[in-house]
């Protein structure tokens, strides 16, 4: 499983990395914009990722924004809905409208921060993700 | 005489003369009054004098407990950067938590996201001086958390017309300047004996005697933390230690970013700290960030200013709290 973590703290960053490494290569980005390029970086050379865990608010580019330009660049490459990554939303904020927002933009599951490993897993579980 | 006569029958009195021709007079009045139970100062030696003697002895100790135990906070509104620091040391000194705001207008940002529990204030302030401040805290406009809020003022020229005008304006009780260690105590013993502090909310929890938090949230959450990362300790040590190393650099941003007064960029800063704090189980600290957050959301450049310097304060009993624990030594069970 391909992991791609976009997280503009670097303590949650490390956290999410720490706890998804064992189940196969983790990149990390900063902000959207760099999530946006990483993954069009994984499409051309074709080894897409299976998972985004995607902050919302960041810097630069907000995860809501880069959830949209991330799944332009998939359709461009022939995955439509569904054969995307599976990308899960991670927020602090227990605001119900900014994770309505971020479904709407096709985003599959959403882990509320701190992210714990019991709920990471079961999260991953119910995408069918391989863990 | 016939103005005199007036006055003492108006207060309940009686006046007259005796007189011998070639000894002298004698012109007497009566009138009632009611035992004062405010001591006014009169000058701040004089004040000083009055006050060890009239007022029932208090040991400072106690005093010191009952504020560091109550969590008092208060908050000091004074222009003068000297005064200020002074006031800010003394009260410290007696074990209250303290901030401090150059301006009246900067107090009513204040008082309208921080629950004080008392404000001292100079009269003589830039922008909104002390008498009109009181006057919007007293008032609905005011917007603030609580309106009754005792107010004591302080004032260089504790004139009778001053007093007046500080009683007439809202303000409860005030203090002569230069301000003295011992006369604050006294106004502080008067007043903090009738409050009530049972009913307080977790955001005014004090720090105790050791300089440590005593927060309803905890300093650091290690149970829960571990519970989160599912017992794996080293994975919880190395996520401590790289928030450790991080929060410093954050907290400069921080302190970066009040100065170009950017609210939206400092909201967001505040807001990676939040989860920063929260990944690393700081409790404590993830609620000052949010507080932070919401300052800068509602653009209060006082309140920001006052937020930031929690999040050090914070930041410092994080570091304490870990140090006196075992946690980073510690080799823990394997996962």
């Amino acid at each position: 499983m391909r992991t791609l973590i976009v997280e503009d703290d670097f303590t949650s960053r490390l956290l999410l990395e720490q706890l998804l490494r064992e189940y196969g290569p983790t990149e990390s980005a900063a902000n959207g914009r760099q999530a946006v390029e990483a993954v069009s970086r994984a499409l051309n050379l074709r080894q897409p990722y299976d998972l985004i865990c995607i902050d919302i608010i960041m810097p630069e580019m907000d995860g809501q924004e880069a959830l949209q330009e991330i799944r332009a660049l998939e359709t461009k490459h022939g995955k439509n809905s569904g054969a995307g990554a599976k990308i899960v939303m991670t927020t602090v904020s227990r605001d119900k409208t900014d994770i309505i927002k971020a479904f709407r933009e096709q985003c599959d599951g959403y882990l509320l921060k701190p992210v714990g490993k019991p709920a990471l897993l079961d999260c991953l579980k119910e995408l069918g993700l391989p863990i | 005489l016939a103005i005199s006569k007036q006055l003492t029958e108006l207060m309940g009195g009686q006046i007259g003369a005796e007189s011998e021709i070639g000894v002298g007079s004698t012109f007497w009045f009566t009138i009632r009054c009611i035992k004062s139970t405010i001591q006014q100062t009169r000058n701040s030696a004089g004040s000083q004098l009055q006050l060890e003697n009239s007022s029932t002895p208090f040991s400072l100790d106690s005093l010191r407990e009952l504020c560091i135990a109550s969590g008092v906070r208060a908050l000091v509104a004074e222009d003068n950067i000297t005064n200020q620091k002074v006031a800010l040391a003394m009260l410290r000194k007696l074990g209250l938590r303290v901030d401090a705001v150059a301006n009246g207008r900067e107090a009513l940002e204040a008082l309208r996201s921080i629950p004080y529990d008392l404000v001292i204030m100079d009269v003589q302030m830039p922008e909104v001086d002390g008498f009109e401040a009181t006057r919007i805290v007293r008032s609905v406009r005011g917007a603030v958390l609580n309106p009754s809020i005792p107010i004591f003022a302080m004032t260089a020229h504790a004139m009778q017309g001053d007093r007046e005008k500080c009683l007439a304006a809202g303000m409860n009780d005030f203090i002569a300047k230069p301000v003295t260690f011992q006369a604050l105590a006294q106004l502080l013993n008067r007043w903090l004996e009738r409050m009530d502090f049972s009913t307080r909310s977790c955001s005014t929890r004090p720090f105790c005697a050791t300089g440590k938090l005593e927060p309803e949230a905890p300093v650091f959450a290690l149970a829960e933390l571990l519970e989160r990362l599912m017992g794996d300790h080293p994975l919880a040590q190395t996520v401590v230690n790289a928030f450790l190393l991080d929060v410093p650099n954050q907290l400069r941003e921080l302190e970066t970013l009040i100065e170009g007064h950017d609210p939206v960029a400092l909201g967001r800063l505040a807001h990676r700290l939040r989860g920063a704090a929260a990944s690393a189980g700081a409790t404590a600290l993830a609620q000052r960030a949010e507080e932070l957050e919401h300052a800068a959301a509602n653009s209060e450049p006082a309140a920001i200013r006052i937020r930031l310097r929690e999040l050090d304060e914070h930041f410092e009993a994080f570091k304490c709290e870990l140090l006196n624990s075992s946690f980073l030594k510690q080799k823990g069970p394997e996962k």
